[in-house]
């Protein structure tokens, strides 16, 4: 018996030689009169290249009638990290008429990526010229099915061809391609060529897999497939490292990767690359891909063999916005909000690297148009790179026109400073509104974190009150509005200021304290605030509408302001004129109509009482106030003071006199806010001459 | 038994009942008790609507309250005479009494219920109602069901189609935000941030009395089980 122990590599020498030496013996040996004779090789260890055999055991034995028999047992077959067996065992009758051959082949596998494998066959090597041949048959209950046919010539070349049926479950489990409590189905067709000049290396390989009614599911669900048709086709060269094509085509079933879900088109999705091995990875390069209805670019991979991470690019990609934004943006945003009812057109080229995380991204954004109500944007164009290991780079962004809430917002132009957290305004940005501008001297913006989201800071200016009211459908109101907008922070759909808002309207200002915004963009916005008015003119408050003529300056305050969905909803308000030098606190007999109405009633009743007091045009008064508590879709009304059991509106000066006095503490905001519209739009205006 | 005995037996018990009584005196216990039966109330009024928005197929704005009080005056109230001139004492003397008698059965009844009209509790409805729309195509077909706290959870995914799984745990994460932020908005609007895992527990049982058959939901054990 011949034992050879501890050799690291015996490699092609050991192939040719050995085998042949083993096999002239052999035949040598068999050819001899009938006696029964074994022969036993063993060898501890067999190396060659990137592969290794463990505790070889080979016995050839004669018998009577011929029935020569070759049993050969091996131990774990290695082959680089990936184990082919465990453990193998081989039997089969051994000819040696005509050559020699090994008929009647029976194979045992076990510990195989596919579990347990049984196979049937034959082998015959021809001494004569030295050519061999095997053909097999495996079977296996996760493997499927496979015939191999082998042929070599007497100069070490051969050629292999092989093709099977493999279950989707047995490639998932051979190549570890889901976790194992992932389940899966599905039929795959393939077939593998390959030849070399030296049976210890194939030289050139082509494969083509096609799969049928493929799925899998995760234990959850929500990772899944159904009735996927794709075929996978490529070859190789093996030119010191493997290197070739590699072509994939998708033509049927749906896959869920949640949130995102992709559906094949009716034209098939085709990716295709040039692959390589290097000394530390598998590569794919200058890979091309091309989605119909979606676009086409470029693509490349690196899968190190290494601990390093997995690196992928995607090169001029051109997509069309609307499936972009359907397929691959809006799985990511909150199922409620803009994000729901989003249309979005135009067209987008990029670039994009990642390796543990997004890593770079360049973009040209060209003529793309937002339709979210209460958000629209049109003509938008971008231009812009972005590095995670850059300290800063630059973009562009401009729209043409949009919508946000009914207000126009003109043409804006800006430039925008990117580093790896997010981006800012390179320069102060002014953009029209409503006759005014808006200018932002400061807007930043943060891709991730607890503060993620936007910042601005800025002024508005000259905004029109009548264009605004007009695009608000509120009651319509004259001047415009000048305001300081403090820091204004939007994160995860709500709005936080940290100053107060300040606002210059009809000659008075404004203040907003404490605002937030609460689903500002979602279904159902609530506005909190506090508010203080100071020093406003009523004479441009009541002159352009047909409530009637105030003169006078009014201070108030409106504490714990609520508007759910924009309107109020919850407030409390307290408002009264006060006495300034130079001002004169007059009323016309048309707004004293108006308050009346505003009460419930139809304006000043009594024909005497009316009579006398449309003698005259205004009528002095020494104060005016009113407080709302709003609370329950209730006003709680009341005035300047007590007065009668009711409450004092409106207290005259001099002759001729008008007091208002309300009795009707309680009344329905929605009536009295249709009450205040019809005061607003009817009865003529009232010159006064002031 | 001798006058004695009977004296001292007498007056043992009525030392064991002073004592008694002194010891049950000196055991002042303050509760602030959480106001289930109206918990209860508010979540039959809220899960029924938030049921009805998502049958109906669009969210329904909550409306305002409308009160029967006879002190608000209504959508007829320009046909009374005018509440900003001098009325009559006879319409002082009946607004005076109305908002005597509303004063009164507001107290009672702001004393009995619980407050759900705060601007806070109506947006966190409106919420619910949104997504409630989304969610029952899930409820129906059993791919969610309620949770015996109060939440949503993914019951089986595979139950629909793919294409539907896709936006499931976006929808169950929203969903669950929005039933937290109702809960902690009606504890806030009544005073009492404290009360959140009780309103949320009274309205764990709501969902799943008043949910549909074939619906499912989970028992208190975590069992999943259909309606």
């Amino acid at each position: 018996m011949w034992q050879m122990t501890g050799f690291d590599r015996i490699g092609s020498l050991l192939s040719a030689k050995l085998f042949e030496v083993l096999l002239m013996a052999l035949v040598g040996g068999f050819s001899a009169p009938a006696l029964a004779q074994s022969l036993d090789i063993s060898a501890l260890r067999v190396t060659g290249p990137n592969w290794q055999i463990q505790h070889l055991q080979m016995r050839l034995q004669t018998a009577d009638r011929g029935n020569d028999a070759m049993r050969l047992q091996a131990g774990a077959l290695q082959a680089g990290k990936k184990q082919i067996w465990k453990q193998a065992q081989i039997h089969c009758l051994v000819q040696t008429q005509q050559g020699w051959s090994c008929q009647h082949l029976q194979m045992a596998l076990v510990g195989t990526p596919w579990g347990a494998l049984r196979g049937a066959g034959g082998l015959s090597l021809l001494r004569v010229g030295g050519t061999g041949a095997i053909g097999v048959r495996i079977t296996g209950a996760q493997f499927g099915r496979a015939a191999v046919q082998m042929r070599s010539a007497p100069t070490g070349q051969w050629q292999l061809r092989a093709h099977g049926n493999l279950p989707l479950g047995g490639w998932v489990q051979a190549w570890r391609l889901l976790p194992a409590n992932w389940q899966s189905a599905g039929d795959s067709d393939w077939q593998v060529d390959a030849q070399g000049a030296d049976w210890t290396q194939a030289d050139t390989a082509h494969f083509l897999a096609t799969l049928t009614q493929g799925a899998f599911s995760s234990p959850d669900g929500l990772q899944a497939a159904q009735n996927v048709a794709a075929q996978l086709q490529g070859d190789g060269q093996y030119l010191g490292r493997w290197r070739g094509h590699i072509q994939l085509r998708w033509t049927k079933g749906g896959v869920l990767w949640s949130p995102w879900y992709w559906a094949a088109p009716d034209t098939a999705i085709e990716a295709s690359s040039h692959w390589q091995q290097t000394a530390t990875s598998w590569q794919l390069d200058d890979g091309r891909i091309h989605w119909p209805d979606l676009g086409q670019g470029r693509f490349g991979l690196i899968w190190p063999t290494t601990s390093r991470p997995l690196a992928w690019r995607l090169q001029d990609v051109q997509v069309a916005m609307g499936p972009l934004y359907s397929i691959w943006v809006k799985p990511l945003l909150p199922a409620t909000g803009l994000a729901t009812q989003a249309q979005v057109t135009g067209h987008l080229r990029f670039s994009v690297a990642g390796a543990n995380g997004l890593q770079a991204l360049q973009w040209n954004l060209q003529d793309a148009n937002f339709d979210a109500k209460p958000l629209t944007v049109k003509g938008v164009n971008s231009i812009g790179s972005w590095r995670q290991q850059m300290k800063s780079s630059s973009a562009s962004l401009s729209w043409r026109r949009a919508n946000l809430y009914r207000i126009p917002l003109g043409p804006v132009a800006a430039q925008l400073v990117m580093h790896p957290g997010g981006f800012a305004l390179q320069h102060a940005l002014g953009v029209k509104v409503l006759g005014g501008t808006l200018k932002l001297q400061h807007l930043t913006g943060r891709w991730a974190g607890a503060d993620s989201g936007f910042t601005m800071r800025g002024s508005l200016q000259g905004l029109s009150m009548t264009r605004l009211t007009q695009a608000m459908h509120w009651p319509p109101f004259t001047g415009t509005i000048a305001a300081d907008i403090p820091d204004l922070t939007y994160h995860a759909g709500n709005i936080r200021t940290s100053g107060n808002l300040s606002a210059e309207i009809f000659g008075g200002r404004v203040q907003v304290n404490d605002l937030k915004v609460d689903h500002f963009l979602g279904v159902m916005p609530l506005l909190r605030a506090n508010m203080t008015v100071h020093d406003l003119q009523l004479k441009p408050l009541t002159d352009a509408f047909h409530f009637g003529y105030i003169s006078g300056v009014l201070q108030g305050e409106v504490h714990h302001l609520y508007l759910l969905n924009w309107s109020p909803e919850t407030f409390q308000a307290r408002f009264a004129t006060v006495k300034t030098p130079d001002v004169s606190q007059k009323i016309s007999y048309q707004a004293v109509q108006s308050i009346t109405k505003l009460g419930g009633g139809d304006g000043i009743s009594g024909f005497f009482q009316g009579m006398f007091l449309r003698l005259y045009k205004t009528f002095n008064y020494a104060h005016l106030g009113l407080g709302i508590d709003l609370k329950n879709g209730v006003a709680e009304l009341s005035g300047v003071k007590p007065e009668n059991g009711g409450f004092l509106i409106l207290q005259g000066q001099g002759l001729p006199r008008v007091d208002i006095v309300g009795y009707n503490r309680r009344v329905d905001w929605e009536e009295l806010l249709a009450r205040l519209k019809i005061a607003m739009q009817t009865g003529a205006q009232v010159k006064t001459g002031e | 038994m001798t006058k004695q005995n009977w004296l001292n037996t007498r007056s043992w018990r009525a030392v064991i009942t002073v004592g008694l009584l002194l010891a049950l005196s000196a055991c002042v216990t303050v509760n602030i008790y959480f106001p289930a039966a109206a918990a209860k109330r508010l979540a039959d009024q809220v899960v029924g609507e938030v049921y009805k928005a998502a049958d109906s197929g669009a969210a329904v704005v909550p409306a305002a309250p409308t009160h029967s009080n006879s002190a608000v005056s209504g959508p007829t109230a320009s046909a009374a005479p005018s509440a900003f001139e001098r009325i009559t004492p006879t319409h002082v003397a009946g607004y005076l009494l109305a908002t005597a008698f509303s004063a009164v059965s507001t107290t009672a009844k702001a004393a009995a219920d619980l407050n759900a009209m705060s601007p806070g509790v109506q947006a966190a409805r409106a919420q619910l109602e949104a997504i409630a729309t989304q969610m029952r195509p899930y409820f129906v077909s059993g791919a969610v069901g309620w949770t015996a706290n109060g939440l949503v959870a993914i019951h089986d995914a595979a139950a629909v189609p793919l294409q539907q799984r896709a936006a499931l745990s976006g929808l169950v994460s929203s969903n669950n935000r929005a039933l937290q932020n109702l809960y902690q908005q009606i504890a806030n609007a009544n005073g009492h941030p404290e009360w959140e895992g009780q309103i949320q527990q009274t309205f764990a049982q709501t969902w799943i009395s008043k949910a549909p058959a074939g619906y499912w939901f989970q028992s208190p054990s975590n069992q999943w089980q259909k309606k």
